[in-house]
């Protein structure tokens, strides 16, 4: 019996996916606000994150099962969900130091490993799926896109480096393995951004492809990043509610752009879009 | 796991029969290698993409394929990514190819569209 189509509004799709996402951060990042002057408001911080990126997570796998681990995008999306996989086991054990044995999570912890082993599976994500998104990109925006992010990595690092080294001589071996994982961060998201970035600026021209929530997700995760490298230093005197809001934007973004995939690209319903 | 089982009759079609009706032949080659393409990048999107170009009428004829609207289609559907898989199309297309291989320069639309536009007039 030959199978029902359904017709598919995409700019409607789109207008509710965005309302939707819009509506969840508000939601997410309301309650943050609301519990930012408590004394036990890191306690709301980490479940909330963690339930945010575990929505990520569950969606990546779900992905997954639908489609297996074959063809450019099947290794791909593999790729994200073991990273995002390990995003999440960080969050849960940053959570478990914080809530659990109610004191602050070392540095650096088990958490640093699985956040900067979680670049390898996302790295691969990226770069692979460039190949198809960055196409027709000219190489001006390709060579500005990089020298803007080399510009700015050099006077973050610098900045980094500066606070993170004491004065001439006193630097210990105990310095070393905190700085070059204090580092490793923005180095890493400095390579996601390149990718990105290109993607979104090519982003918006296809039906079943015209959202970059994923990437606009990396880019977000980099900037969280970026806040927190500012916080360490007391920029922010230590208040990490922007930093956790930013986290959260970012998980649920990523956790929309996958809902967006599994819905239209491989969706396996018979749809008929309309522009 | 997913197992495509809607390859849309491509399977079925005959190898190329050199001398005999030669533009339908490397239609079907062109058919082939487009169809390789797309299922590179996952079986559910090979489904997705053929379901889109049946519905659009684009692939109703196995042996005789429009690749203007072909193209025209692909980048309604997946942007940028219609660059991607015309190229990889072309690089599998010239492979097996057995015409003159001098099409010369452009893009694989061009060229594919030369490939076959040569061929009817000769």
């Amino acid at each position: 019996m030959e199978k029902q189509h359904v017709e598919v509004n995409v700019a409607k799709e789109r207008r509710k996916y965005i309302s939707g996402l819009i509506i969840a951060v508000a939601a997410v990042n309301g309650l943050i606000a609301l519990v930012m002057g408590s004394d036990v408001n890191f306690v709301y911080y980490d479940i909330v994150r963690i339930g945010t990126i575990a929505s990520a997570v569950v969606l990546s796998f779900a992905i997954i099962a639908r489609q297996g681990t074959a063809g450019l995008f099947g290794r791909a999306y593999t790729a994200l969900a073991i990273g995002l996989g390990m995003w999440l086991v960080a969050e849960s054990t940053w959570g478990y130091y914080e809530i659990i044995l109610g004191e602050e999570s070392p540095f650096p912890s088990i958490a640093d490993a699985f956040w900067l082993g979680a670049y390898g599976g996302l790295l691969y994500y990226v770069f692979s799926l460039y190949k198809f998104f960055g196409r027709g990109m000219r190489s001006y925006a390709i060579i500005g896109v990089i020298a803007a992010i080399a510009i700015f990595s050099y006077f973050y690092m610098q900045s980094l480096v500066s606070a993170l080294v004491p004065p001439d001589g006193e630097a210990g071996d105990e310095v070393v393995l905190p700085l070059a994982i204090t580092m490793a961060y923005p180095v890493l998201d400095f390579i996601l951004f390149i990718p990105a970035i290109l993607i979104v600026f090519n982003s918006g021209k296809g039906q079943l492809t015209s959202i970059p929530w994923i990437f606009v997700s990396f880019i977000l995760t980099g900037i969280a990043d970026i806040l927190l490298g500012y916080t360490l230093l007391g920029g922010f005197e230590n208040d990490v509610t922007i930093v956790t809001m930013l986290y959260n934007s970012a998980y649920l973004c990523m956790a929309a752009g996958l809902i967006w995939y599994l819905r239209f690209f491989i969706s396996g319903q018979r749809q008929i879009l309309k522009s | 796991m997913y197992r495509n089982t809607n390859s849309e009759g491509i399977d079925k079609l005959e190898e190329p029969n050199q001398g005999k009706n030669n533009s339908s032949s490397n239609q079907i080659l062109l058919r082939k290698a487009l169809d390789e393409t797309i299922l590179s990048l996952g079986g559910p999107i090979h489904k997705t993409i053929t379901w889109h170009m049946n519905n659009r009428g684009v692939f109703s004829e196995a042996a005789k394929i429009d690749i203007s609207a072909f193209y025209s289609n692909l980048k309604e559907l997946v942007g940028p990514g219609a660059d991607m898989i015309m190229e990889e199309a072309w690089q599998k297309l010239k492979k097996r190819y057995k015409g003159s291989s001098d099409l010369g320069s452009g893009n694989p639309i061009d060229r594919m569209i030369r490939m076959f536009g040569s061929e009817e007039s000769a």
